[in-house]
């Protein structure tokens, strides 16, 4: 079947039944029409109109590396924002896939962790990827990486806090409000500390990673995260968070836009590599983002390079913590399009 | 540094004692910035005055030998002319229905994995949806005098599509547009007549039951459904729809306002008759048995007996069996706006399996 000129469509490489319904049904309702094939080589190159995304289920063949399954789909697609998904041994598989090919969009299918780590899914008891996470996902490629917080990851209209920071003492009492926030929500326990966790490694990151001078040098990496740091009257960092009752989401955003795809996947590396013990206080680990990974389920990166960064953590905070782990991390890159090559490595 | 504050606009009080629900229904209360009073029984309740609260979230399952109309007659001895939104997991569909007998009850919830016919006081029951519990206390909270439409159940910039419906023709027109919008998406077919139920009935239901003349009487109420008729363009039709992928939720507002909450308690009590297309064992002709035969509803009314001739409100008793959730909001003299919100996500059977959750804002 063609698809008619001017059609935004997405090509999907799979052939697990769940996973191409909710792409379908999640990209269908972000106006974009799916075109599916079961093998990389089959996918079709001319008639897809104005393709959006190129998404491959790693799942097609579990046994071939991800970096090969994803050059093979992307020959037909250059220039095309590639995303991944996977049930079978799914983050090292999905890491693999971000940290190295061009993929920006990870993925795990839902119930994918639940799984022995290498072991083959019982069918049926793999679902396809979560449908609001790759309708957010769509729809922030469509608008575009500018800095739009956390409301497009809750139900419209759920109220957002803004809190302003410009100093180690202005992230303290962010932190505190964040945690106060939490706890007026009801979460104890772990899902208040992955929460808490998630908010502090992000306001570190914008206070300590990410300034730079005016030669581009990192200002304060080097820093104790003790030692208290002050930003300019310019370099204020927003953090925004919300949460709809069922998902919980915080955003931090400085204007340096000094991050860069290759500080993030040199990091989340660890999580598959096995994670050194953190030293308190030393800067530069990157150990942060790596614990920050660990406790959300969507970590979202955007980049306009010298302008802005804003780094998400999404949370599911509904039924148990337990329930809110095993949905497992997905983790999307946005890069403004004129600086897609940068490789700037501050911040994570 | 600034700050937007956390300050509660209110108090909910609630009636429950099972550690699961009142977690969940703390994490909803929050969402609309409510602060609460926790009683383990309606006699532990303060003695408060109308407008103490903004509500009563009472958990049936405090006590499941006990009818629930009378938990709430206690509920509101207890909190005056205070409305009561109930929660139930077990016998989670009968006993949320026979509790909108109460005048004050002003919405149902089931508990999640609460839907199923074998759910006992033994099963282990979660809370309810704390999203869906947290988007109706917002709404409750925030009292829109405006219609919402679908907006506010799916995730913020989800497309909404939107039509004016000024004829029975343009229902039948909007109705083809909405399922060829649901068509793209790959929806199955249970997935698919479950939608067309909710969106034709709620459409018809705007389209006959709700038009009036200058002295309130119904216009059309009596004419078959299969009668073409033609709305003065001052009482056109809004139908809204909109799918982020999980939810699919279709709003449809009529500009007289004249539903009122005991007619709508009244027809989804139906449920409890034997002979109710979801409740009941046997289904009306035309149907089968757990809520599968909803289909003669949306091809010409076959099958639905008095449903052809109007008023019976049978279209509002499947549109709620049909639906995740069925949000009802009337400004009197203004207008009523019906919300249908539908879960698209997974299976079908564990969408149904979710239950059908009831609000009514007037």
């Amino acid at each position: 079947m063609q698809v008619a000129k001017g059609t935004r469509s997405a090509a999907l490489v799979s052939r697990h039944g769940p996973t191409c319904r909710r792409v379908a049904q999640s990209l269908g309702a972000a106006g974009v029409h799916v075109r599916t094939s079961p093998f990389p080589s089959e996918l079709p190159v001319d008639d897809l109109g104005d393709v959006v995304a190129l998404l491959v289920d790693l799942d097609v063949s579990p046994g071939e590396s991800p970096g090969l399954l994803v050059s093979e789909a992307r020959r037909g697609y250059p220039d095309v924002p590639l995303m991944a998904t996977a049930g079978v041994d799914a983050r090292a598989r999905l890491l693999d896939a971000l940290c190295e090919g061009d993929v920006n969009h990870v993925i795990p299918k839902r119930g994918a962790l639940t799984l022995p780590r290498g072991g083959m899914p019982v069918l049926g008891s793999l679902e396809g990827p979560d449908e609001h996470d790759l309708f957010a996902a769509v729809r922030r490629l469509l608008d575009g990486p500018e800095s739009p917080g956390v409301t497009p990851y809750l139900l419209a209209g759920a109220p957002v806090h803004e809190v302003s920071v410009r100093s180690s003492e202005d992230k303290d009492r962010a932190l505190e409000r964040v945690v106060a926030f939490g706890e007026s929500m009801g979460l104890t326990g772990e899902k208040l500390r992955r929460v808490e966790l998630a908010a502090e490694e992000l306001l570190m990151n914008a206070l300590y990673d990410a300034p730079r001078n005016a030669d581009g040098i990192a200002r304060n990496a080097s820093l104790d995260r003790r030692q208290p740091v002050a930003l300019g009257a310019d370099e204020t960092v927003h953090m925004r968070y919300g949460c709809d009752g069922q998902t919980l989401a915080v955003a931090v955003a400085d204007p340096f836009g000094s991050l860069s795809k290759k500080a993030v996947t040199d990091r989340l590396r660890k999580v598959r590599d096995g994670i050194p013990k953190p030293n308190a206080g030393v800067a530069g680990a990157g150990l942060g983002l790596v614990m920050t990974y660990s406790v959300a389920n969507q970590l979202i990166f955007a980049v306009s390079p010298g302008r802005l960064t804003e780094v998400t953590a999404v949370l599911h905070v509904g039924g148990s913590n337990r329930a809110a782990q095993e949905r497992g991390t997905a983790v999307h890159f946005y890069v403004a399009p004129s600086s897609a090559a940068g490789e700037g490595s501050g911040g994570w | 540094m600034s700050s937007s504050g956390l300050r509660s606009v209110g108090r909910a009080a609630i009636v429950s004692r099972h550690a699961s629900t009142l977690k969940h229904v703390t994490q909803a209360l929050a969402v609309a910035n409510l602060s609460s009073r926790q009683a383990i029984g309606p006699s532990f309740l303060p003695r408060s005055a109308p407008g103490e609260f903004e509500l009563v979230l009472l958990d049936l399952d405090i006590d499941p030998a006990t009818a629930p109309t009378e938990l709430c007659a206690q509920v509101a001895a207890a909190c005056k002319n205070t409305p009561i939104l109930v929660l139930a997991g077990v016998n989670a569909r009968h006993r949320l229905v026979q509790s909108l007998a109460h005048p004050d009850v002003v919405g149902c919830m089931p508990k999640l994995g609460a839907w199923s016919e074998t759910a006992t006081s033994d099963a282990k029951l979660e809370g309810p949806d704390e999203q869906e519990l947290g988007l109706a206390l917002r709404r409750r909270v925030e009292r829109a005098i405006q219609p919402s439409g679908p907006a506010a159940y799916l995730l913020a910039g989800t497309v909404i599509e939107e039509r004016l419906v000024g004829s029975s023709a343009d229902k039948d027109e909007t109705l083809g547009a909405l399922l060829a919008d649901a068509g793209r998406f790959g929806l199955g077919d249970e997935k698919l007549r479950r939608l067309e139920t909710a969106a034709d009935e709620l459409m018809l239901n705007a389209v006959y039951d709700a038009p009036r003349d200058e002295r309130g009487k119904p216009l059309h109420a009596d004419i078959d459904r299969r009668t073409p008729v033609t709305l003065a363009a001052q009482a056109q039709v809004r139908v809204r729809w909109g799918c982020d992928g999980r939810s699919f939720v279709v709003s449809v507002a009529d500009r007289f306002g004249a539903l009122e909450r005991a007619t709508v308690a009244a027809h989804v009590q139906r449920l409890l008759d034997a002979r109710s297309p979801r409740l009941g064992r046997a289904g009306p002709p035309g149907t089968t048995a757990g809520g599968a035969g909803l289909g003669s509803a949306t091809t010409g009314g076959a099958g639905l007996g008095s449903a052809t001739t109007g008023g019976a409100g049978l279209g509002l008793v499947l549109t709620y069996s049909a639906a995740n959730t069925l949000a009802l909001q009337v400004v009197r003299g203004r207008f009523t706006e019906a919300t249908a919100a539908l879960h698209v996500a997974g299976s079908n059977r564990t969408a149904v399996a979710r239950g059908s959750a009831l609000h009514i804002y007037d």
